[in-house]
């Protein structure tokens, strides 16, 4: 009791030796409290990916977009059970496939386990029209022959054949071949009654979730109710459950990036911290230092959210990252504070050049803005909310802290910087060295500076995506990747570009690599065609004289077939199946996953089995018909990135001859404008040129963390160039942007440690263009001066 | 109401008693049971036999006839071959079912078709001994004695029974002579069967 007593004085204590003015404190304090609570009770934070892919602008790429967040290959998981022998395997997916079967999270959950044929009445009295075999002399006296004769090896067979009650009145097996030709799943394959692999070490299941798979908080709940589920199913005996799929992927990645990024944000503090302390040695600055960080950040969620109604949780991670710069403002204040002035006419002094680094770097992110990416206008949003309100807050509320009397602390390490500034030489030899070696290395690569397949951004470890592929493999289902699409305006139109394409395939030999993907007319013909065939079917007389001939020679007696006689002529007079009918009969599952409707018009989306030879496949399939064309969704979606990122470049350079003309407002000199812009562009390029020799492929997330170098080496840029107002006021810049830089630099250097792509990309990056805006900005200023 | 009661008691113990003599007096009666023939075949090894089988359906004037060989190889190999001209031969072992037709082969997982395996496992279970098998597809029922018994099966899975009401197994001692499967519509298929000594 008494010894928290004494830590609590000793706390008060210390807090009142802060030397600062706790009403403003306490009223800031307050204020935050209330936006906080108002933050954390109102504010969604979305987690689905979907709105951080760049929206496509063609159709197709809309289509495609949507199909990567509610397509069926996205929600489609592929669990494996493996240990213990195959019966123990194959009584555990029994079990585990009912559980999975009666919880709401999935719209169907497969393992193999054979049902008993069910005849759907429906496709049986359609057969005659819809089924797969429709050679035109069919119903010849030889056919019917050739068809008994066959019936009768069934017949013969040991086992009761499950077709045989229907032969009366399908002697040609038409229904039978019909459902062979649609089963693919027939050849997973199988043991002790469930799907196993091929080695049969794996029990093998399939589940598609309800949810879309880019919806992660679904996917979470989903994937730990498998889990939780499992571990009941198989209560304590050592059966192990993978599960894989793109919901999978999503969460894993989502985990891997939040645990990661937890932990060094942690370490990034400390070291802000320490480097802080070390830098003024006075504890109440980390406070007052983080004050206008926090507002920054709950003024951008808010904003966000009142503007898009929502905030995603990658807009707020990233956004966290971007305004960490936001730091540099109350440091540049701590460093330039003396005995001699006042705090708030200290921060005037600082504020003329604070304030034009603050306006350049706002129109950075005002170019994120205008981008064709929900996600990263979110982002520019969040960033210029955050930067107006911290440099607000800086320059109003932060003098206000402090005591008219306030004696503030001696920046340390001033002594060291006065023998640096001697040396003007390093910088520029270190500077130019770097530039040249990376001018070159530019000149050299430029082809292969950009990656912009986003698969090379996934933080997920090898293994995992090989596990994919071999399930993949094992339970036949495609690679979401490679697609075909068929566009009509009814799904009529569709079926018959899909049979016109079918027909193409059967006779081109070019067609050959396609020949095994299923087209949606393989399941149900089209109208147009049905009447064909409908129009083909002999009439009674016709068909009991073909008949007759063809049981010459066999043991069925004659008046077996009535049934089929007579089916044969209703057949002839029905309307055709239509695609909406189709979708009342077993048909419903392969039809829906194939034919759908899109917002304007009617779309096939049929992935694409094969593992041919990609770019023949798509040569071939965009001049098959116009109606038809080949997508992969990684290239698509590279291209849509690869434009978005054209687009953010261009938007960039407009940026920057709005900045251009901001400084030359702001400098009141053209020449000014320009002696602060080029440092800032040999920086960059030098940066650029050092990852590129690095062997790094710029993507998206160097691009922007390009831009967050950009605002940085402004600030440093203009505080470097300004003209000196006191006695030894240059030393105490240097100290300011040198605590900047150092504790940037630290931070994002801790992120370039990450293991997850995109992480390192944002901390190496800026890591090394804040060091390179500082040398520049620093050697070059100096120099023009 | 109490009366009553006590009477069911009485009536209950009466049953379990007569339940719990009911084996014992069978036994006594005569000790050619189910589970003794069962016994004696787990332990007959390989067997030979020539097969002529004849189906008599309704969709046909005249029943259909093959012959042909069956070899029966503990626990659940079982191979039927027909004779010539035919050059197929099935063979059944475990969960899989193998179709050759001269060197074409064609396997079947008989485990994604209930009704086979249960149908299987009435000649399977029955050459191998394997009560256990045999009474969790089919109810199991044998009357006559050693020197002519038929044991029946009735099929207890509904995918089965839809299509078969049961099988009659007929023999001599620990010989099968005659395999009877009666169909729901029905149509019947009859094996007769001649041991081939070895």
């Amino acid at each position: 009791m008494s010894v928290k007593l004494t830590l609590l004085v000793i706390v008060i204590e210390w807090f009142l030796r802060m030397k600062i003015r706790y009403n403003t404190l306490v009223l800031w304090l307050s204020a935050l409290l209330l936006c906080s609570w108002w933050a954390f009770s109102q504010i969604e934070v979305r987690t689905d990916m979907s709105l951080f892919l760049p929206e496509g602008t063609a159709a197709d790429q809309k289509l495609l977009l949507n199909e990567i967040n509610q397509g069926e290959a996205n929600r489609l998981l592929m669990i494996a059970i493996k240990q213990g022998d195959s019966a123990g395997r194959a009584q555990i997916s029994q079990q585990f496939a009912t559980q999975l079967r009666n919880s709401p999270f999935f719209e169907r959950v497969e393992n193999g386990t054979p049902t008993t044929l069910v005849i759907d009445p429906l496709l049986f009295k359609y057969r005659y029209l819809i089924s797969t075999d429709d050679r035109p002399d069919n119903y010849s006296a030889d056919m019917l022959n050739a068809a008994l004769v066959q019936r009768l090896e069934e017949l013969k067979s040991p086992f009761p054949t499950p077709f045989k009650d229907l032969l009366p009145a399908d002697p040609l097996g038409t229904y039978q071949s019909m459902l062979g030709s649609w089963l693919a799943e027939h050849n997973i394959n199988s043991e002790q009654g469930v799907w196993h692999s091929k080695d049969g070490e794996m029990a093998l299941l399939l589940a598609q979730t309800k949810a879309g798979g880019m919806d992660l908080d679904q996917q979470q709940l989903v994937l730990s109710f498998i889990k939780t589920e499992f571990v009941r199913v198989s209560s304590g005996q050592p059966y192990e459950l993978i599960v894989s799929g793109p919901g999978t992927f999503g969460v894993e990645s989502r985990n891997i990036i939040h645990n990661e990024s937890q932990s060094l944000s942690i370490i990034a503090s400390i070291l802000i911290a320490l480097l802080l302390f070390s830098a003024y040695r006075f504890l109440p600055y980390l406070l007052i230092a983080a004050l206008p960080l926090a507002s920054a950040l709950l003024a951008a969620a808010i904003v966000c959210q009142l503007f898009f109604g929502e905030l995603h949780g990658i807009t707020l991670a990233f956004g966290i990252t971007l305004l960490g710069v936001t730091l540099d403002y109350p440091i540049h204040l701590f460093s330039h504070l003396r005995k001699e002035q006042s705090v708030k006419k200290s921060m005037l002094q600082i504020w003329n050049t604070m304030r034009l680094g603050v306006y350049t770097t706002c129109i950075a992110y005002l170019v994120l803005l205008t981008t064709d990416f929900s996600g990263l206008r979110q982002l520019g949003l969040f960033t210029l909310t955050g930067l107006l309100t911290a440099a607000l807050t800086s320059r109003f509320i932060l003098p206000q802290l402090f005591p008219v009397a306030f004696m503030p602390p001696k920046p340390r390490g001033i002594s060291l910087l006065s023998r640096l500034l001697g040396q003007r030489r390093w910088p520029v030899l270190v500077l130019s060295t770097a530039a040249i070696i990376s001018l070159a290395s530019l000149l050299i690569s430029y082809d292969t500076l950009w990656q912009d397949d986003i698969a090379t951004l996934s933080p997920l470890p090898q293994a995992l995506l090989k596990q994919d592929r071999q399930l993949r493999q094992q339970l036949l289902s495609a690679e979401p990747n490679q697609l075909m699409l068929i566009r009509g305006d009814d799904p009529e139109s569709i079926l018959q570009t899909s049979e016109a394409l079918r027909e193409r395939l059967k006779t081109d030999p070019e067609g050959q690599i396609l020949n095994d993907i299923k087209l949606p007319s393989d399941y149900l013909p089209s109208e147009h065609k049905q009447r064909l065939r409908q129009r083909a079917l002999p009439d009674s007389e016709q068909l009991s004289a073909n008949l007759q001939q063809g049981l010459k020679g066999t043991p069925f007696r004659e008046t077996a077939f009535k049934p089929f006689i007579k089916e044969i002529q209703e057949s002839r007079r029905y309307s055709p199946l239509s695609y909406a009918q189709a979708l009342e009969t077993d048909l419903k599952p392969r039809l829906q996953s194939m034919i759908r409707q899109g917002p304007s018009d009617w779309f096939a989306l049929i992935p694409l089995h094969t593992y041919g030879d990609s770019e023949s496949i798509a040569n071939y399939l965009n001049n098959a018909s116009p109606e038809v064309r080949y997508l992969n969704m990684r290239s698509e979606i590279s291209s849509l990135v690869g434009d978005f990122r054209e687009q953010i470049l261009q938007r960039i350079a407009f940026g920057s001859l709005l900045m251009l003309l901001l400084l030359w407002y702001g400098l009141g000199s053209l020449k000014a404008a320009f002696n602060t812009l080029i440092p800032i562009a040999a920086a960059i390029l030098t940066t650029v040129g050092l990852l590129n020799l690095s062997g790094e492929s710029l993507n998206l997330f160097h691009l922007i963390s390009l831009m967050l170098v950009l605002g940085i080496g402004m600030d440093y840029s203009l505080f470097f160039r300004r003209r000196e107002q006191q006695q030894g006021e240059t030393l105490l810049t240097l100290h300011a942007l040198s605590v900047c830089a150092l504790s940037t630099a630290g931070v994002f250097a801790i992120l370039a440690s990450s293991s997850i792509p995109v992480l390192h990309a944002i901390g190496q990056t800026v890591a090394i263009g804040v060091a390179m805006s500082y040398l520049a900005t620093y050697a070059l200023s100096r120099r023009i001066s | 109401m109490r009366l009553q009661k006590s009477n069911l008691i009485c009536r209950l113990l009466l049953g379990l008693f007569l339940i719990t003599l009911a084996p014992i007096s069978v036994a006594e009666e005569s000790d050619w049971s189910l589970e003794y023939m069962m016994k004696q075949w787990q332990s007959s090894g390989e067997r030979h036999a020539r097969f002529t089988e004849v189906r008599e359906l309704a969709l046909l004037d005249q029943p259909i006839e093959q012959r042909g060989t069956l070899v029966f190889q503990p626990p659940d190999r079982l191979i039927r071959t027909l004779a010539p001209p035919s050059d197929t031969r099935y063979e059944i072992e475990g969960n899989r079912l193998i179709l050759w037709q001269g060197e074409k082969q064609q396997t079947l997982l008989l485990d994604n078709l209930p009704e086979l395996l249960a149908f299987s496992a009435s000649f399977r279970s029955v050459l191998g001994g394997d009560i256990e098998t045999l009474n969790s597809y089919f109810t199991p029922k044998l009357s006559g004695d050693k020197k002519g018994w038929i044991l029946t099966l009735e099929p207890k899975q509904k995918e089965l029974a839809a299509k078969i009401t049961q099988i009659e197994i007929e023999g001599r001692e620990l010989e099968i002579d005659r395999y009877r499967v009666i169909e729901t519509n029905g149509d019947q298929i009859i094996t007769h069967l001649a041991p081939i000594q070895k």
